[in-house]
């Protein structure tokens, strides 16, 4: 049996490359998803900024119907969820683009500095570490009908394990595998939605509350 | 060379980590859409569903199955009170009661009906990472809900969201104290434009300057002033019930304000695409509004149970 195990964590061991950054990806997209749930809510407001400002003025001059106040809430929500998909994307594309365990030097980071350089080790750590939480939760949701302190332990002991295996490795990965910029403003244009996505999961989706005085 | 170590525990938890993405986002949404598509059936969620709190779909049969006939629905006293008691004996069932009554102890109805559909234990896990996790008010349902198992969420928005929904709705306040209805809900030609099309609410003509009052306990979702609406709020109830007041001369509150039922929340007014004074008053129970009039206070019509 021993062996037989040796032998499976061998071949899996040797093929992880193919498969370990779908779990990487995962578990920033779980965090990211925490956040994203929070953001509905302010994207409500940006919408009825514009209302307020444009839309409603122009459909009276036109003699149009106007869209209801309440109508903007469900628009929110899909708002919220391609921002979802975006960043998911976005990292999709950090992680794909990237060699598997590729070196982190300082002075090589240095040479790549950019704002996507910064941005983007900076925002996947909160997204990365709440996935880790989200996948700890699921496992003690599971097991507590079995031994409900034992879940406890176990979920928060899979947690570490995921920050350990794919959260830690999947930020090197990220890092390590940035580009030399052509400018230093690369990646501008993403800098607030990813900003204000590892903002929402740093604030809402790491347990950290409870352990405040 | 040292020999690579650790697939194996790798492959587990990326294969944990894939069920939670597919359990807990969207991405898992479009993978349920995906697999419906190909096997051809129909796909009922929504990609949008984990941004919203626990709207049943049968929520309007349920609200309209009480109001068309209240007496089929009449229960007796018991510790679970009203108006939650009729709307638990409408969405559970009246054998449901004997339950509730045993374990409600005078604290919040919402909490006895979540311990009722998902047990004590998962009920405070949810709450204790709600804590963790920073959340205003982490002993309600709509807060601590995206702590709960996926399966938990479905129960807790069956049971619970249905259940105070529908309680909420029994309930209700009429907005001003006296006033006509000079337009009531459906569909109608527009006063202005000339075009036919659904009037989602009920014109109530009052003078400019009318107290107008939260229709019941909320939370202010917009506090807003366009060409059209003019001045207007639009009060969050809970559960998929909402109330959009228009056309107000002042605003009383702010967006993110909690009110009280029956409360002063503005002054009615003329602003906005309107021919004359009144209120514009919109009841919206998830996705559809529905005519404000058939949940309209005893006093004023239609059964109240508060």
């Amino acid at each position: 049996m021993i062996a037989f195990t040796m032998k499976v964590d061998a071949l899996l061991s040797r093929t992880r490359p193919g498969w370990v950054g779908l779990g990487q990806l995962a578990v920033a997209a779980l965090g990211v998803h925490l956040a994203a749930d929070r953001i509905d809510d302010h994207l409500l407001q940006g919408l009825l900024w514009m209302n307020e400002h444009m839309v409603s003025a122009i459909a009276l001059k036109l003699g149009l119907h106007g869209i209801e106040p309440d109508a903007f809430i469900s628009p929110s929500a899909w708002l919220a969820l391609l921002l979802e998909l975006a960043v998911d994307a976005y990292l999709f594309f950090s992680l794909a683009l990237t060699a598997q365990d590729p070196e982190l030097a300082w002075k090589s980071y240095q040479r790549k500095l950019s704002v996507e350089a910064v941005v983007v080790p900076l925002v996947w750590i909160p997204v990365a570490l709440a996935g880790s939480w989200v996948v700890g939760m699921a496992v003690e949701d599971k097991l507590a009908l079995w031994h409900p302190q034992a879940a406890m332990a176990l979920g928060w002991g899979v947690a570490a394990l995921v920050g350990w295996r794919l959260a830690w490795t999947g930020w090197k990965r990220v890092v390590g595998g940035l580009d030399v910029p052509k400018r230093r403003t690369k990646g501008l244009g993403w800098a607030f939605p990813l900003l204000l996505v590892g903002a929402l999961a740093a604030w809402h989706g790491l347990p950290f509350h409870g352990l405040l005085p | 060379m040292k020999r690579p170590r650790g697939g194996l525990i790798d492959a587990l938890l990326v294969g944990i980590v894939l069920v939670a993405l597919f359990v807990r986002t969207p991405l898992g949404g479009f993978g349920d859409w995906a697999w419906c598509k190909a096997t051809g059936e129909t796909w009922e969620d929504s990609l949008i569903a984990s941004f919203e709190t626990g709207v049943s779909d049968e929520f309007a049969t349920v609200i309209e199955a009480i109001v068309e006939a209240p007496d089929a629905y009449a229960v007796g006293d018991g510790p679970f009170p009203e108006p939650y008691r009729t709307a638990a004996a409408v969405v559970l069932g009246t054998e449901a009661l004997a339950e509730l009554d045993e374990l409600h102890f005078g604290s919040n109805p919402e909490a006895t009906l979540e311990i009722y559909a998902l047990g004590e234990d998962v009920r405070e896990r949810a709450v204790q990472r709600s804590i963790s996790a920073g959340e205003e008010d982490p002993d309600a349902y709509a807060s601590h809900r995206r702590y709960l198992p996926g399966s938990a969420q479905r129960d807790g928005d069956r049971i619970v969201a249905s259940t105070i929904g529908a309680a909420r709705m029994l309930s209700l306040t009429w907005p001003v104290e006296d006033g006509p209805i000079t337009s009531g809900y459906g569909y109608r030609t527009h006063p202005v434009l000339g075009t036919r099309k659904l009037h989602n609410g009920v014109d109530i003509a009052v003078p400019t300057g009318t107290p107008i009052y939260a229709a019941q306990d909320a939370t202010v979702s917009v506090a807003g002033e366009d060409a059209i609406n003019g001045k207007y709020l639009v009060l969050d109830h809970g559960y998929g019930v909402k109330t959009s007041y228009c056309h107000l001369s002042k605003l009383m509150v702010e967006a993110d304000d909690d009110v009280d039922k029956a409360s002063q929340i503005a002054e009615s007014g003329n602003t906005g695409r309107s021919t004359g004074p009144h209120l514009h008053f919109v009841l919206r129970i998830g996705k559809d509004t529905v005519d404000p009039e058939r949940f309209r206070p005893d006093d004023q019509g239609v059964a109240s149970l508060d």
